[in-house]
């Protein structure tokens, strides 16, 4: 691999691995205070799922560069998340009693539905790499995400058809949702010539073609509207501007929270093991 | 809209290929593909399944009625310990083919 | 027949009996079967209660898991927190059995109606608390629940042993928490001390006061199979050497081993002011049920739209 190559792929496998460890973090936030006992318990295995894929990622990079990077150690404006994994969803516990409400589960499982779909893809194009450690580590998190593509289908059909109240929710997340989810496929630095030397054979606005397709049946089926027009022939035009900066280190004051808070222990003594 | 209904479902958990189904316990879903995904994460999640069956409560009918499960006359003659007796025999049987002493 | 109603009072008498007999005896009852009306609301209220332990068990944790300071930690903790809320939702599972819906569980505990532990009306602190939590509070939790494997009502011996079996990791990944803090820096180490000075009265007050067995209808029904004072015994002979071998002191001067007897001495807890916090008068009580409510409530829409309970879109 050259090295230009090299860098690229850093790029990309260290977004990727952001996206995990933050979506993971909001998933999780989620056990012991999800709507229905036995949807908590599903829900978390699904957020343990994506950080464990954050830890495979973050391996990954460290085979790849040979450095191994603490992620803990990171400045917040380091991290390379699409922005959409950010926002919290779950309600917040305050000790004095000041709990932070507007929790919004409809949310939450559009954001994950929409983020597998985009995984769906995006790993199916690292299943392609040229790079064999790659293709060989992705085979595992796809099997895995089987689980989370069911889970987010049945509540996508569950809430679509459902009574007026889980609609309107639904449809308010999406609107909502879309901005932040069209930058899923922000492109990574250097993404061009991971296209160019196969080392991830599709560039992001394909796997942006792919992701609105997988989308469209049932969104068709249950007149829901996506942010894209098809054309004729086939081809995709986006119809939402994405809110992208998240893959160059731009962030909201979410992430500036949640990167407080996720390394507040950790910065008592970063010298420690804890 | 019509109002649907919390259903029990019943899980059942084979641990290893080949041994029986054994009863885990149950979830709580308003249709079966909700009862399966709840199932897989109470009964599964350190890998203990190698499959699960997932029932409705209502599929199952319990049989308890001993009158009917172990009905009180002598049916002892289905068991192979009935037959000790055999023993007895064949000692017998062997001295006099033998022209021994009974 | 069993499971058919009685033919008046002095049937119903001599049944009940039987059945006394029959539970004192090491015998076991099923969901289907006949038990007399107080078993039934006995058995309701314990499960419930721990249920609702279970629970309101995920709040002082959960707080932390985003706080996790490595993904190796916020991985088991958060797997653990989940435990808790699936022992809960199996434990719900049972009581609904015997008669008691889920909601009308969830709305009396959120109403301070119904009761949970003790332990989970004491706020958290620090990093260390989750290791004590794990270490200490989950380790005296499954000396009560490998007691009740031996349950009277069998459904509910059945789900402690799946209990038993998931928790034995909270012990090892909260022994783990303790064992790095204590060889750690000496701010991690006085963080595991501290911690451990404030959640020691708690966790003695853990199995209760030491009711005599005679006057413990949960005793005598077996719905609890051994008292408050020999769960707490086997507790304090587990846990107080690992405890010293890591350097902590623990803040009872009287807590000693008599070698005579091999019974465990130590200032005796509070217990009015146990029955106080179980009412819902502890430090964190009120703070951690309105978090209770609050999360209830805002996923309400949510249960009434997978029941179909909302107006037609």
């Amino acid at each position: 691999m050259r090295p230009a190559a090299r860098d690229a792929l850093a790029h990309a496998l260290l977004a990727t691995a952001d996206d995990e460890l933050v979506l993971g973090y909001r998933d999780t936030e989620w056990t012991g205070a999800a709507p229905i006992l036995e949807e908590d318990v599903a829900f978390s295995s699904i957020g343990q799922d994506e950080v464990g894929h954050a830890r495979l990622f973050y391996a990954l990079l460290h085979e790849l560069t040979g450095v191994a990077l603490d992620y803990r150690a990171r400045r917040a404006d380091e991290y390379r998340h699409a922005c959409f994994l950010e926002t919290q969803t779950a309600p917040r516990y305050s000790p004095d009693g000041s709990h932070r409400g507007g929790s919004d589960w409809a949310y939450a499982i559009v954001r994950q539905y929409l983020y597998d779909l985009f995984d769906a893809e995006r790993l199916a194009a690292l299943r392609a790499s040229a790079w064999d450690p790659l293709a060989q580590a992705v085979d595992k998190v796809q099997r895995e995400e089987k689980y989370h593509l069911q889970h987010g289908r049945m509540w996508l059909e569950r809430l679509a058809g459902g009574d007026r109240v889980a609609r309107g929710r639904l449809e308010a997340a999406l609107a909502r949702a879309w901005p932040h989810a069209l930058a899923l496929f922000e492109p990574t630095e250097g993404d061009d010539v991971l296209l160019a030397d196969r080392i991830i054979p599709v560039g992001s606005s394909e796997l942006r073609d792919r992701w609105l397709e997988r989308l469209r049946p049932s969104f068709s089926a249950h007149h829901l509207a996506l942010p894209a027009e098809r054309g004729r022939s086939g081809g995709w035009t986006v119809t939402v501007a994405a809110s992208a900066g998240g893959r160059s280190g731009r962030h909201t004051p979410d992430w500036t929270d949640l990167w407080n808070e996720m390394t507040s222990v950790y910065r008592l003594d970063p010298a420690a093991v804890w | 809209m019509s109002e649907h209904t919390l259903r029990v479902f019943e899980v059942f958990r084979q641990e290893a290929p080949s041994d029986a189904m054994t009863h885990e316990g149950s979830v709580v879903a308003a249709d079966m593909d909700l009862a399966c995904q709840y199932a897989l994460s109470a009964f599964s999640r350190r890998a203990e399944a190698h499959r699960l069956w997932v029932v409705p409560r209502e599929a199952i009918r319990q049989i308890d009625d001993p009158d009917l499960l172990r009905p009180p006359g002598d049916h002892r003659y289905r068991l192979a310990r009935t037959y000790r007796g055999t023993i007895e025999k064949r000692r017998r049987l062997r001295a006099r083919l033998l022209g021994e002493a009974p | 027949m069993a499971d058919e109603p009685a033919n008046g009072p002095a049937e119903a008498a001599e049944r009940t009996l039987a059945f006394l007999r029959h539970v004192q005896g090491g015998g076991t009852v099923e969901a289907t079967e006949w038990m007399p009306d107080e078993y039934r609301q006995r058995l309701i209220r314990f499960i419930e209660a721990h249920a609702n332990s279970e629970v309101m068990g995920a709040l002082p944790e959960r707080e932390w898991i985003p706080r996790a300071p490595s993904l190796k930690r916020k991985l088991g903790l958060t797997a653990k927190v989940q435990d808790e809320v699936g022992h809960g939702q199996l434990l719900y599972r049972i009581v609904e059995d015997l008669g008691k819906p889920r909601e009308q569980m969830l709305q009396d505990l959120i109403a301070g109606r119904t009761k949970y532990h003790n332990v989970f009306h004491y706020p958290t602190k620090s990093w260390a608390d989750v290791g004590v939590i794990a270490w200490l509070v989950d380790g005296a939790a499954v000396i009560s629940q490998g007691a009740l494997v031996k349950t009277s009502y069998a459904p509910y011996g059945r789900i402690m042993k799946r209990i038993c079996w998931e928790e034995a990791f909270h012990l090892k990944h909260g022994e783990d928490i303790c064992l790095t803090l204590a060889a750690g820096t000496p701010i991690q180490r006085d963080m595991l001390q501290e911690a451990l000075t404030r959640w020691w009265p708690p966790v003695m007050m853990f199995h209760g006061p030491p009711t005599p067995p005679e006057t413990d209808p949960d005793l005598r029904w077996r719905i609890k199979p051994k008292p408050n004072d020999v769960l707490r015994q086997e507790f304090l002979d587990h846990y107080v050497p690992r405890i010293r071998e890591l350097g902590l002191v623990l803040p009872d001067p009287r807590l000693r081993k008599d070698t005579e007897t091999g019974r465990w001495l130590y200032t005796e807890p509070d217990w009015a002011e146990l029955r106080e916090i179980v009412r819902g008068n502890g430090p964190a009580s009120r703070v951690r049920l309105s978090f209770r409510r609050l999360s209830y409530e805002e996923g309400a829409w949510v249960r009434d739209a997978i029941l179909g309970r909302g107006a037609a879109a």
